[in-house]
């Protein structure tokens, strides 16, 4: 069943994309099969590797620096029974991470906004001029990349919370009593005892990262001056506003493969260590 | 195992998403080598393309009962204003009276019909009239496509040259193979239009005591004199990116010919895009910026919030489209169009709404072009005028505001100069990302107005030369 379900919604679009992807097609008439050309297109494609790049970027705001500190703080509490116990980080950790990022992004856009945001209010405050947060090419990034460092430090930190509880605290006395300090602890207890979770979390924030396109679209329009653009928004530009589904479908062909890849390498590096 | 699984539900997350976009396509690709060639009518399912037949000629029977029975399925697009909305379904029921028929309308976002109205004019059970986008990413396909019943001697019959005139009609028209945009049939039209043009706050030009400007020199002098008085001269908002290029568009296009501009849009006789006009144009918009008449962090502002500044009283003045004037107070709010460099107007930037078009093979061609037709009537433009629509046919109509009887009647001051302009990201498939990439950094001190324009001239001489 699962195979069935598998090969139904995933595989064969998948596969329909691939075909796609060596036609030039304009989604009504006919298409005409043009080879790997879409391909050498988009490699030659200043503006698609420009998306691409900044789709990197985005897996620093919303992979590397959200997974470090959620494990800092999983380090702080995990040994201490106490702080184990509590209940309520779950909630709050979880809310952000439950909410669609189009209503996310709304809030943002409010939050950074020269008009009435708390951002600028602060900054107005001091003297100074409002500042275009989402309007600057060099600000407009990194202030849509933390609003995902905010929902995926939350994402990782109930998945290394749950990780702990499996950690038997006796470990930690066990380390005590052989003098290792928290750094210590931290590197021999708890990063072993959480490498199942940080594997998660390296693969669905990576590709949360790379796929990313409702806060981008819904914030600046992958504007100021292409300085958000995404690879997301180019595959919907091409497909569907210029009518390249041709394109498109390589664009995502090729945005699949690196998401696969970097899933490949991240299992790989999870199965080396264990 | 357990990560094993999670893996694969991954993939499949990410398999639907990247191929979500493509996956109503994915079926078509399979009929596609049996696919009907380019001037059939349904090139997205083959299994119906052999019932293409082009329109029946209209038949002479007596009015009343000459559609008597028949059904037509309406694709109308969700209307800017419930109002409207209800304006268009009264129109409806006068019209089944009318023709003793049954219509069927279905209205959709803008976004849906993008989306799906070229695969369902398609079909065999597709809809008889439906709303195309403009321009040639979709109407323009449509027609390559042989989708679309050509009106042009119906509208020849029915007047529609002289009721609107010609360079709102050239719009809507394409060659049959549909290569050349701005001549050749005409395909479809829409009661409604849309245009730039200047709106601005009565009550503070009448505290600052200044005027609607009469020439360009005027603006600039308008703009410095609110500015001194310490109001923001230009209310925007810019994080979209289109709404500077509107501004960059209206006092380009003022300083073209008709001519000129038409030939950039339909690409032809070989025009550029690097002119004293767009050269002009953009050195101004960004002496205004260095002067800072416009909102402070205009570049961080949303546009429907930079509507809502000025609305609630921010701002002298804001450029932006006909759109707007269902938000503002039509009391407190005037609007002019671009004054030219002489004096007069220029070429404004404006088109109707998206058109109302035929499948071209519907089974009621006559009833489905009586219902356009209708539509554009005086009594349509009346009843959408009342309910504050700006109308293709200027008409004077009972319950129109201040504000949209003065926007409506610069459209009928438009029409009757022809001067109806080009939104100017027409010109190619890519142009508008170029447009908005390329004035952002504009706006961000990256490149000159010279630098600018000639970005986009690049775009449109390499469209042109794929051609």
């Amino acid at each position: 069943m699962p195979l069935v379900i598998y090969t139904a919604f995933a595989f064969i679009p998948f596969a329909a994309t691939l075909v796609l992807s060596l036609y030039d097609w304009d989604g009504l008439t006919s298409p005409s099969f043009i080879g790997l050309s879409n391909f050498a297109d988009l490699a030659r494609d200043a503006v698609f590797r420009n998306a691409l790049g900044n789709n990197f970027s985005f897996t620093i705001f919303y992979s590397f620096i959200p997974i470090t500190l959620a494990l800092f703080l999983a380090a702080l509490i995990a040994d201490s029974a106490r702080l184990r116990s509590v209940r309520i980080y779950r909630l709050l950790l979880f809310v952000p991470y439950v909410m669609p990022m189009v209503v996310l992004g709304v809030i943002w856009r409010w939050i950074y906004s020269p008009l009435s945001g708390p951002v600028n209010a602060v900054i107005t405050a001091t003297g100074r001029d409002p500042f275009p947060i989402l309007g600057d090419t060099t600000t407009a990034l990194p202030a849509i990349g933390l609003v995902g460092t905010w929902v995926m430090y939350g994402f990782a930190m109930i998945l290394f919370i749950a990780g702990i509880q499996k950690i038997d605290t006796a470990l930690y006395d066990a380390a005590r009593v052989d003098g290792a300090n928290r750094l210590k602890r931290f590197r021999f207890v708890t990063l072993p005892g959480l490498r199942n979770e940080i594997t998660v979390a390296l693969i669905v924030t990576l590709a949360t990262a790379l796929r990313v396109f409702d806060l981008v679209f819904v914030m600046t329009r992958g504007g100021p001056a292409r300085s958000t653009d995404v690879v997301a928004f180019y595959i919907f530009r091409t497909a569907f506003n210029n009518r390249e589904v041709g394109l498109g479908a390589a664009a995502a062909a090729v945005l699949v493969g690196i998401i696969f890849v970097a899933s490949l390498v991240i299992l790989r590096f999870r199965t080396s260590e264990s | 195992m357990r990560h094993a699984h999670r893996l694969s539900i991954l993939l499949i997350a990410l398999a639907l998403a990247a191929t979500a976009c493509t996956s109503d396509s994915g079926d078509n690709d399979t009929d596609s080598g049996t696919a009907a060639t380019a001037t059939t009518a349904a090139t997205a399912t083959a299994t119906t393309a052999a019932t293409a037949t082009t329109a029946a000629t209209a038949t002479t029977d007596g009015p009343a009962t000459r559609f008597a029975g028949q059904t037509l399925l309406v694709w109308n697009k969700v209307a800017a204003a419930p109002a409207i909305d209800e304006v268009y379904a009264q129109l409806t029921t006068e019209f089944e009276d009318k023709w003793d028929v049954t219509v069927t309308t279905e209205s959709k976002s803008f976004d849906d019909l993008k989306a799906t109205v070229l695969l369902a004019l398609g079909q065999s059970d597709g809809p008889d009239v439906a709303i195309v986008p403009q321009g040639r990413p979709d109407m323009g396909k449509a027609v390559e496509a042989g989708l679309l019943l050509d009106l042009t001697s119906f509208s020849e019959e029915r007047g529609w040259p002289e009721a609107f005139g010609a360079s709102t009609l050239t719009k809507t028209m394409f060659s049959a193979d549909g290569v050349d945009f701005g001549t050749g049939n005409l395909y479809g039209l829409s009661p409604e239009v849309e245009f730039l043009g200047w709106f601005y706050n009565k009550d503070i030009f009448s505290d600052v005591g200044v005027q609607p400007p009469t020439t360009i020199e005027e603006l600039d002098a308008l703009l410095a004199t609110l500015a001194d008085a310490g109001e923001i001269p230009m209310n925007a908002g810019n994080v979209e990116g289109f709404p500077f290029l509107h501004t960059f568009m209206s006092t380009a296009n003022a300083d073209m010919s008709v001519s000129y501009v038409n030939d950039l849009i339909y690409g032809r006789n070989n025009v550029s895009f690097d002119t004293e006009a767009t050269q002009t144009a953009a050195a101004r918009l960004m002496n205004w910026a260095d002067e800072g008449y416009f909102t402070p962090a205009f570049e961080g502002i949303a546009y429907g919030d930079s509507i809502g500044q000025f609305a609630s009283g921010n701002g002298a003045i804001m450029q932006t489209g006909t759109w707007i004037i269902p938000d503002l107070d039509p009391e407190t709010f005037g609007f002019f169009l671009t004054p030219a460099i002489s004096g007069g107007i220029g070429p404004q930037p404006g088109a109707t709404s998206e058109p109302f078009t035929v499948r071209v093979d519907t089974d009621v061609p006559d009833l489905a072009k009586e219902y356009i037709d209708w539509m554009m009537s005086e009594r349509a433009a009346e009843l959408l005028a009342g309910v504050g629509a700006l109308t293709t046919r200027t008409v004077t109509a009972a319950g129109q505001s201040a504000l949209a009887a003065e926007a409506q009647n610069a459209w009928g001051l438009i029409t009757s100069s022809d001067q109806l302009g080009h939104y100017l990201d027409w010109a190619s498939p890519t142009m508008f990302d170029t447009m908005v990439a390329e004035s952002q950094r504009m706006i961000a001190g990256e490149i000159t107005p010279d630098e600018f324009v000639k970005a986009l001239d690049a775009d449109y001489q390499a469209y042109l030369s794929g051609q």
